[in-house]
């Protein structure tokens, strides 16, 4: 008998809603003791899925005191997490450590990245951090933004780091972290900015609002997308701008916390339509976990 | 008070620019509602000076994003303090990156749908066809777009140029006036309304 316990995690990590699979495995992590997770059927990892891992881990780090080993990485993979300095945040055991010459460059026509950075949960450590990671976006907007170079796009995307930035030490109590990368998946190019936390969660960041009334946890995340409401002043402005943001630039966002996710997407191809998604009993997760995707 | 140049008595000029370089401020990004404070607050300790009727103008040059935290914690609490300081003065908004200006209608559009008040500014370019940012009515727009072209008119005269009936136009300019789109002197037997 091995003197651990292991699962295997599926292929699922492509995307914000086949993640939902690795959520699911969640509980089984903590009643069954999991102490390893085998990434052998792992093909591909975008950068939600990534963040979200992270958040995962680093629950489970918390709760335990241990850290949980990642055992047969494919080295694509492998290369890929430590290009987005996935192991630099100390999540996570690698039985696999990869071998220098295998690392992927760092030149600057490859930086089309930013590489997952913790959003610290105290107002000025925050600040110094998000205005660091802004800094760092526009060095690299030209590649990052490549195939979405128009007009005050940067300019846009600033707006929308710092707004989510801002919402993890104003609202969640605790940190988080952020990821952005291009990439191409089947024959499209997306570009996709992931920030994350594993704090209260909207619905609770909300308990002391008793006259915003709603049925369920979609409905409040659609509300604060659609609505400049805040959880701490008379009103809000973060989500709410940075959801014009999008449709200005077509995109699409996706929002889960705690049991819910809502997904908006603004499609300029098809006669500027907006058309909303609410999930709700999904498996519970802590925080809130944010999405922001163009398309080509 | 380096980061303020007095161009003349009823103009102060602030660069955000340069009051950045002063706060230690490296980014062309002015972000976050704590920075928002601490602008404000370096502000507003120099208002002490200021005289009735000034104008502040905030320079944003090289400024490339003010996102909507910045927004509520300085724009707008300086438009809140002209209405509400001892000497009324007035806050006029120079240089604005596209962005800034998407950040700026969008939070004053906010701020009206939530709290049933209006909020507006003058700029110095004209944006969307108007030298206002908020929440202003296309008749109002026309007396501040006419008002920056001839400085100054009485009541008569606008009312003329709209095409209105005098209680209508007295009522737009007394809106016009307490939002801090257009100042007021007296003249010799007249109050004549002025471009800010």
């Amino acid at each position: 008998m091995p003197d651990y316990n292991r699962i295997t995690v599926p292929n699922t990590l492509k995307d914000t809603y086949s993640f939902e699979e690795i959520i699911n495995l969640r509980e089984k992590l903590f009643s069954e003791n999991i102490s390893q997770l085998d990434m052998s059927r792992v093909g591909f990892i975008e950068p939600y899925s990534m963040v979200s891992f992270a958040i995962l881990g680093r629950e489970y780090l918390r709760n335990t005191g241990k850290k949980l080993t990642l055992v047969n990485i494919p080295l694509n993979i492998n290369q890929y997490l430590y290009r987005m300095d996935f192991f630099k945040t100390g999540i996570f055991e690698n039985t696999d450590k990869l071998d220098p010459k295998y690392y992927f460059k760092r030149s600057s026509l490859s930086k089309s990245v930013i590489e997952i950075t913790e959003i610290p949960g105290k107002e000025r450590e925050s600040i110094r951090v998000i205005s660091d990671v802004i800094a760092t976006f526009r060095k690299r907007a030209d590649n990052i933004l490549k195939y979405w170079l128009f007009g005050s796009i940067v300019d846009y995307f600033v707006t929308v780091i710092s707004e989510i930035c801002q919402n993890i030490f104003e609202h969640s109590i605790d940190s988080g972290f952020l990821a952005m990368q291009t990439y191409s998946y089947s024959s499209e190019h997306i570009v996709r900015l992931v920030i994350s936390d594993s704090g209260v969660g909207i619905r609770e960041s909300f308990t002391g609002k008793k006259e915003i009334s709603v049925d369920s946890t979609a409905s409040l995340i659609e509300k604060v997308l659609t609505t400049p409401l805040s959880s701490k002043r008379d009103f809000g402005y973060g989500l709410c701008q940075v959801n014009t943001i999008v449709e200005k630039l077509g995109g699409s966002i996706y929002i889960r916390s705690d049991d819910a996710s809502v997904s908006v997407v603004h499609n300029k191809k098809y006669n500027s339509t907006t058309k909303t998604f609410q999930k709700t009993n999904l498996a519970p997760f802590p925080g809130t976990q944010l999405s922001v995707t163009l398309t080509t | 008070m380096e980061a303020i140049l007095l161009s003349n008595r009823y103009r102060m000029i602030i660069s955000l620019s340069r009051l950045a370089r002063e706060l230690k401020v490296t980014s062309p990004d002015l972000i976050t509602r704590p920075m928002g404070r601490s602008f404000f607050k370096k502000v507003a300790s120099r208002l002490s000076c200021i005289q009735d009727g000034e104008t502040i103008l905030l320079d944003f040059e090289d400024i490339r994003v003010v996102d909507s935290s910045f927004i509520a914690e300085f724009i707008m609490k300086l438009i809140f303090e002209s209405q509400s300081n001892t000497q009324r003065f007035y806050v006029k908004l120079s240089s604005l990156s596209d962005t800034t200006i998407m950040n700026i209608e969008s939070v004053f559009k906010s701020y009206h749908s939530m709290n049933n008040s209006k909020i507006a500014v003058i700029t110095d370019e004209l944006i969307n066809n108007s030298y206002a940012i908020g929440q202003v009515s296309d008749k109002g727009k026309d007396i501040i777009n006419y008002l920056n072209i001839n400085k100054s008119a009485s009541a008569v005269e606008l009312a003329s140029f709209l095409q209105e009936e005098s209680g209508y136009t007295a009522h737009l300019l007394e809106e016009l006036h307490s939002l801090g789109l257009v100042k007021t002197e007296t003249g010799r037997n007249t109050v004549l309304y002025c471009a800010i």
